[in-house]
């Protein structure tokens, strides 16, 4: 008779130590599957969310040094940042003022008071190299509403606000011109007069409410706002300060692929020699990271420890019961050898038992992980989500930025993960569910398989 | 040329307890052999190593002129000897024509048949038979895996006197008309007065039986001992 027909006499005959296997085993093999299919999705979010959220840091000339600058944001030494490793893009940044004559602004504080105060003309112009970067409209205070965003290669190119479009009957394709008057000018009396032109490619809309204008200069209203080309910063810095090299004064924000690398990039930055770094101060913002990520990190950790203390209680549980039973069977050992079957088919048989339920086991334990992972999963996500919440409220000095004043993206709650059993989950659970079974019964039939088989059959009477 | 050898065969649990000490013994085919001796002088241990189960401390045990060593013990087990317990030893999750299905690819039902089950028996749980019945589906399986040997180990010790007798006469007919070599240790007089030889075990040692002494004064002696 062979191990199988062997197997499958004592899995059908013995029906109560199979349906108790075949629960330990559901319970089991339910709980790894689950385990391991909620960590999978843990870390492909937290993963897609670090490439999605995106983290950056801020480098700029520390104010606080000015007299001591050996070097400036330009973009060369973007280019160098550039080159490390896990940097995937940046934005730099510069601003600079021009009146716009009779372009109709949103009032503020000047024209309020004087409508023919020459500063009651005058905008912001804020000079990006992408202004998809710029923190207004990652933090999406700002939405492009038509059009499309400043890229690096424009030149004399700008976004406006839909309020400033409407007020002066702007649309994509149109043209607005600024020139210096002596107001921004200032001791540059030469650069009066110059005058720039951009053209409108892309046109935004508010999303986030601001302050009253009221008091307010209209150059710091929100819908003033003009968004421009690098190149163009660059021009008018040229007039304004007579100055040819390109320069981001107001530093360039960097962009990083995983935010966990963030630290790792700035040390690395620090160490190079081109890079004269006591020049610069960086502000890292990673609070979308931390806000979004870091709980399913933390789930993920959480379910690791989880998954091994399963593995490890079920080896020693299944070993204990597995030691139990196959003690039990010393006789029929003793009989199986005193007719010549083989120790290995022995030990074969058993292990065959196993088998024939972990099967079952495993179908069962696949329809209902699908069930019950994704409740579960996202069950346990929000546990951790809301102990992550408590302990930053109840830790005041709580604080991913560095710089308080750094801009901010948006905080998000974390999103439900979805979790799916998969057919790679499953395998892996099946082939480690199968190795516990091999091991616990190795481990538990080897100290009677051992034994000669006289000393069995002294056992046995 | 003689079935089983034991050459100079020793047997002993430490340095101090030797059990067996020096057999000589020589088995045939068609025989039926009967060891006789007090409880714990070594029958079983050396029913065991007749069988395989063990190993011999001392000197060699020969199969058809080979040593078991090179036989190899397993092989020896499954195609030379078959076993018979006092308690039957059965697979208890088995029907008796699976039990024999262990040692044969014969159809089981008509080897049960042989010994004197019902096909019905034989389709039974072994637990649910009596122990004389399921002593003889342990002779059927013996029987049935063609072994040359049958060891038998106080085959009817649990049985009533009339199923003992009905066990003893297959265990005869099978070493006269099967051929078979029986060697059975037993404390029952009835089957020794069956056997073609006698051996008699005491203090390590085994002596063939001339009758000279009667088999019952032998067997009272070895209770007393």
């Amino acid at each position: 008779m062979t191990l199988w027909k062997r197997a499958v006499l004592y899995f059908t005959r013995k029906k109560g130590k199979s349906i108790l296997l075949f629960f330990i085993l559901l319970v089991m093999v339910s709980l790894a599957l689950i385990g391991i299919s909620v960590q999978w999705a843990a870390q492909s979010a937290a993963s897609e969310l670090r490439e999605n959220l995106g983290a950056y840091f801020k480098l700029e000339n520390d104010i606080n040094k000015a007299d001591q600058w050996k070097q400036r944001v330009t973009p060369e030494l973007c280019q160098k940042v550039m080159e490390e490793e896990g940097v995937k893009d940046y934005n730099g940044m510069d601003i600079f003022y021009l009146n716009t004559g009779d372009l109709q602004l949103t009032p503020g504080y000047f024209s309020s008071s004087d409508p023919d105060d020459p500063r009651g003309m005058v905008p912001r112009f804020l000079a990006n190299t992408k202004t998809e970067l710029h923190d207004q409209f990652l933090t999406r205070s700002l939405e492009l509403s038509e059009g499309r965003h400043i890229a690096p290669d424009d030149v004399g190119k700008c976004l406006i606000s839909e309020t400033l479009a409407g007020m002066n009957g702007l649309k994509i394709g149109d043209t607005i011109t600024g020139a210096i008057d002596e107001d921004i000018a200032g001791d540059n009396a030469a650069a009066v007069g110059k005058s720039f032109s951009f053209e409108v490619v892309g046109i935004y809309r508010i999303v986030a409410s601001y302050p009253s204008a009221v008091g307010s200069p209209e150059r710091d209203l929100i819908e003033n706002y003009i968004f421009t080309d690098s190149q163009s910063g660059f021009d008018a810095a040229s007039v304004l300060r007579g100055n040819d090299a390109p320069i981001y004064r107001y530093g360039a924000t960097f962009f990083v692929k995983d935010p966990r690398q963030i630290g790792n990039i700035l040390s690395h930055l620090e160490e190079r020699e081109d890079i004269d770094w006591p020049s610069f101060k960086a502000n890292v913002n990673d609070v979308a990271y931390q806000t979004s990520a870091r709980p399913l990190e933390r789930l993920s950790g959480f379910i690791t420890v989880l998954i091994v203390i399963i593995m490890a209680v079920s080896v020693v549980l299944l070993s204990l019961i597995l030691l139990l039973w196959i003690r039990n069977r010393i006789h029929e050992i003793g009989i199986y050898l005193s007719i010549g079957i083989r120790k290995r088919s022995i030990l074969g048989q058993f292990i065959a038992e196993c088998m024939m339920i972990a099967v079952i086991a495993f179908a069962a334990s696949f329809l209902l992980s699908s069930v019950a992972a994704n409740h579960i999963g996202n069950a346990v996500l929000s546990g951790i989500s809301a102990s992550q919440t408590a302990e930053e409220s109840s830790d005041s000095s709580f604080s991913p930025l560095n710089d308080p004043n750094a801009p901010d993206f948006a905080a998000e709650e974390t999103q439900p993960i979805q979790v799916k059993v998969g057919l790679a989950s499953f395998l892996t659970v099946v082939l480690a569910g199968t190795g516990v079974i091999v091991l616990s019964v190795s481990a538990a039939s080897l100290s009677i398989i051992r034994l000669k088989p006289k000393n069995i059959l002294s056992n046995m009477s | 040329m003689s079935l089983l050898e034991l050459k100079e065969v020793s047997y002993a649990y430490t340095q101090f307890k030797v059990v067996l000490d020096g057999i000589d013994l020589t088995l045939e085919e068609g025989k039926m052999y009967v060891i006789l001796g007090p409880s714990g002088c070594g029958k079983t241990t050396l029913l065991s190593l007749i069988g395989g189960l063990d190993i011999p401390t001392g000197g060699k045990i020969l199969f058809r002129g080979k040593d078991l060593n090179e036989i190899g013990l397993e092989a020896h087990r499954r195609s030379n000897v078959a076993f018979i317990f006092q308690n039957y030893n059965l697979i208890d999750y088995m029907t008796p024509a699976e039990n024999v299905m262990l040692t044969s690819k014969k159809p089981p039902i008509p080897e049960l048949v042989k010994v004197g089950l019902t096909e019905e028996e034989a389709k039974r749980n072994v637990l649910k038979l009596s122990g004389g019945q399921q002593q003889r589906v342990a002779i059927a399986r013996a029987l049935a895996c063609e072994a040359p040997v049958i060891l038998a180990d106080e085959p009817t010790g649990n049985l009533d006197e009339d199923t003992a007798k009905e066990i003893t006469i297959l265990l005869k007919e099978s070493a006269h008309q099967l051929g078979k070599c029986v060697v059975v240790v037993t404390h029952s007089s009835e089957i020794a007065k069956q056997a073609d030889v006698i051996f008699r075990l005491t203090q390590g040692k085994v002596h063939v039986l001339d009758g000279s002494e009667p088999v019952d004064d032998l067997l009272d002696k070895d209770k007393a001992e």
